[in-house]
């Protein structure tokens, strides 16, 4: 019994000696589990000199093949047939990668080709005489000028461009009518719509390395649109402030022969957006107060701005300031959570330092010649600052706000704090 | 005529009497001037500021020219005098438009009893943050692209 358990022992000492024997230590594994497996990290492996990437291939002929297929679809091996070639030495030198080469413009184009004279081509045409449609304004991202995929046998590491996906109305040589804000061929502003055509074998790449980029500019500026039609798309000019002259005046126009409230409100948001992005504040107070005197006192946001607006301006204007705070603050249910804390205390403070202005103008004047009317005047305002300042205190305090300067005002127009602590 | 020496002496003692009796009365205690006068905080005077005492009822201008206000007596609302008598705390609240309230208590002494009280300017400045812009909307009857509709300003 003793033996076969030494034997056994003998046995199993010897099978554990002799596998970690040919195994033999992890290093021997290092060549097998590089550390980075591609000789820049993972960006990009060179396999006999090509570079393989984890992006979408392309073979010699343009077609797209994943990256990890192995045989093409022309039955070849690709650059990842064999898992066990190995790696080309690092040299420091980047992946070459094909330059796209700056879309040409032919110097001379003819500004009305014959559309039998096209060659299949998309073209862009300016023609601002066209006034039937009416321009939008579009906001599409300008389409970037794209090169022709590489001739056969080029370097399959670097993927050609993405070959657009043939036109199925503009093609076939029909011209392509650029909208409004798309006209600055040569203008600075945005690219056209200049796309290239699909990879056609019947168009060698050398021959014209821009091919599909055709454009066609009038040499005759664009005339200035003064329509005032399309409202929606003059929003996004108005509130950048530069709607032109006469689409202000086409506005102005427009708004005191609109026989509807809605259709003067329309007109008149743009008009006021247009004055405030630019920056002209004083045509805007007009304009507001015109939008709130004609057409409609109910937008609790607008009342609000004007309050605001000529709260800056002085006690000159502090009756303004009470009189559309107090019709934002009949409407003030349009607003809600922090918001309307926030604009109902803003709104009773404004009204309340309007007020305390209007007390001391008045004050200024008894100092200067006391009469019985700037006496009258005195008390009058000065309660009014009493009351606002009360209100504000009052709101200040249910809303959980910072209460010292509201006390402050409250106490300084009535004289003691026993007015504004009262219940 | 022994009884017309006794009247007559009567007379003559009840008269010396009263007359150092009437001589020696003491006259009703006068109030003390007290003088307020209300700067700013670069001392120069509020011609606008206001004196009141918490009781009463009426508020006290200042002079417009050099802010002060000067009193020995008030009246208060019931009709009584309040005299300003040497070693009497006296209450007063101060206040201007645009400064903020200052009440103050001051023991009257017998003379010179002139006050100077500077009030600080009140903050009310507009330009908060608090006082938030909003953004106006345009008069979009359907929104564009499932929006509420572009905000202009």
């Amino acid at each position: 019994m003793m033996r076969v358990s030494m034997a056994l022992a003998f046995l199993t000492a010897g099978l554990f000696g002799g596998s970690a024997w040919a195994g033999g230590g992890w290093t021997d594994y290092a060549a097998a589990f590089p550390v980075f497996a591609c000789q820049d990290g993972w960006m990009a492996c060179l396999v006999d000199g090509n570079g393989v990437s984890p992006e979408m291939q392309r073979d010699g002929d343009g077609r797209p093949r994943p990256s990890d297929l192995r045989v093409g679809w022309d039955l070849k091996p690709t650059p990842n047939f064999s898992p066990f070639v190995t790696l080309s030495a690092y040299t420091g030198q980047l992946v070459a990668v094909a330059e796209e080469p700056p879309p040409e413009v032919p110097p001379e184009v003819p500004p009305e080709a014959p559309p039998e004279a096209d060659t299949g081509d998309a073209v862009a045409v300016v023609d601002p005489d066209d006034k039937k449609d009416p321009p939008e304004v579009k906001h599409d991202p300008p389409v970037v000028a794209k090169n022709d995929p590489p001739p056969k046998g080029q370097d399959p590491v670097t993927p050609p461009p993405k070959a657009d996906p043939p036109p199925t109305t503009n093609g076939g040589g029909s011209k392509v009518r650029p909208k409004n804000g798309e006209t600055t061929v040569g203008g600075g502003t945005t690219a056209p719509v200049a796309k290239n055509d699909p990879p056609a074998k019947a168009d060698p790449p050398k021959s014209d390395p821009g091919a599909g980029i055709t454009l066609k500019a009038d040499p005759k500026p664009a005339p200035v649109d003064d329509s005032c039609d399309n409202i929606t798309a003059m929003e996004k000019q108005s509130m950048l402030g530069k709607l032109s002259d006469g689409q202000q005046a086409c506005l102005e126009g427009s708004y005191k022969g609109a026989a509807k409230q809605t259709e003067k409100d329309k007109y008149s948001r743009i008009l006021m957006a247009n004055a405030y992005g630019k920056g002209d504040l004083k045509g805007w107070e007009k304009l507001v107060r015109r939008h709130l005197e004609e057409i409609d006192q109910s937008d609790a946001d607008l009342c609000y701005k004007y309050a605001l607006h000529l709260a800056k301006g002085g006690s000159g204007k502090a009756p303004g300031v009470i009189r559309w705070a107090n019709v934002a603050l009949e409407n003030r249910t349009v607003w809600t959570g922090s918001t309307y804390q926030d604009r109902v205390s803003s709104l009773y403070k404004i009204r309340a330092v309007a007020a305390q202005s209007m007390w001391k103008a008045a004050e200024d004047d008894h100092a200067k010649n006391p009469t019985d009317e700037t006496k009258k005047k005195v008390d009058d305002t000065r309660s009014q600052t009493k009351v606002f300042a009360r209100e504000w205190y009052e709101y200040c305090k249910v809303a959980g706000k910072d209460t010292t300067t509201a006390l402050q005002l409250c106490t300084s127009a009535a004289g003691t704090k026993d007015y504004c602590e009262g219940g | 005529m022994k009884l017309r020496n006794l009247i007559a002496g009567v007379w003559l003692a009840v008269g010396s009497l009263a007359v150092p009796a009437s001589a020696l009365a003491k006259p009703p205690p006068e109030g003390v001037k007290v003088t307020v006068i209300v700067v700013d905080e670069a001392g120069a005077p509020i011609p606008t500021a206001v004196v009141r005492h918490p009781l009463e009822a009426d508020r006290h201008r200042v002079n417009t020219v050099d802010g002060a206000f000067s009193e020995s007596v008030l009246y208060l609302p019931d009709g009584t005098e309040l005299k300003f008598l040497p070693g009497m705390e006296l209450e007063l609240e101060i206040s201007a438009p645009g400064y903020v309230n200052r009440p103050v208590k001051y023991v009257i002494r017998k003379r010179k009893n002139v006050i100077t009280v500077p009030l600080a300017k009140m903050e009310l400045s507009l330009d908060e943050e608090e006082l938030e812009d909003p953004m106006i909307q345009f008069a979009r009857e359907k929104p564009i692209d499932g929006q509420s509709g572009d905000p202009s300003p």
